[in-house]
């Protein structure tokens, strides 16, 4: 198996296990909650909303701006 | 219903906005200006301390913390990964083809005019949700 192989493969893991987190949560599996419930829980404390914020514009910023 | 009208002209600005800033040429002036807006304004609004904000669901609930601690190991894989990635990059600039980074796994979606509308909508959306009351 080459590295191109396993870099692609562990993405498509993560992703896949991010997929199942949300499902299980909107579905109220596994004890766990929807992302949005997640969100809401953090974006309530002002250091918590504010690193949300700046790793949301570093996403803009790599993957919009380039 | 003034919640819902709201909503509903959120959706349609972040349309409007997405449709225009996914036409900028990437790697441009206009680009990083059409990012730049958006999250100075998101910036501004989150720094200012607004009663209304967030869930009344306790921090304290099991099922938080466990959701919490789930998302925050794929965050930090996430990251790992992308970092190990980057860093076997030839320079900081030039990708490697047998360590792709995230970012360049996305350009053949980020690349398309529909897909850059899709990201855009998207990172729009999260901007706003983060935001609004």
């Amino acid at each position: 198996m080459t590295a191109r192989t396993l870099t692609i493969a562990g993405f498509a893991v993560l992703g896949v296990v991010g997929a199942a987190v949300t499902l299980a949560g909107r579905r109220d599996r596994l004890g766990l909650v929807r992302p949005g419930a997640l969100l809401d829980a953090l974006r309530s404390r002002t250091p918590a909303r504010l690193a949300i914020v700046l790793c949301w514009t570093w996403l803009g910023w790599h993957f919009l701006a380039r | 219903m003034a919640s819902r009208r709201r909503g509903t002209l959120a959706v349609a600005a972040v349309a409007l906005y997405a449709t225009a800033a996914s036409s900028t040429p990437p790697l441009s002036a206009t680009a990083a200006v059409a990012v730049a807006v958006p999250a100075t304004l998101v910036l501004v609004l989150a720094t200012r301390h607004r009663a209304g904000l967030g869930s009344g669901t306790p921090a304290t609930d099991p099922r938080l913390r466990r959701t919490g601690a789930a998302w925050a190991v794929l965050v930090v894989l996430g990251a790992a990964l992308e970092l190990a990635a980057w860093l076997h990059q030839p320079a900081y600039d030039v990708a490697s083809p047998d360590f792709p980074t995230l970012s360049l796994l996305l350009d053949p979606v980020t690349d398309g005019a529909p897909g850059r509308f899709i990201a855009w909508s998207t990172w729009l959306y999260v901007g706003w949700r983060v935001v609004r009351r």
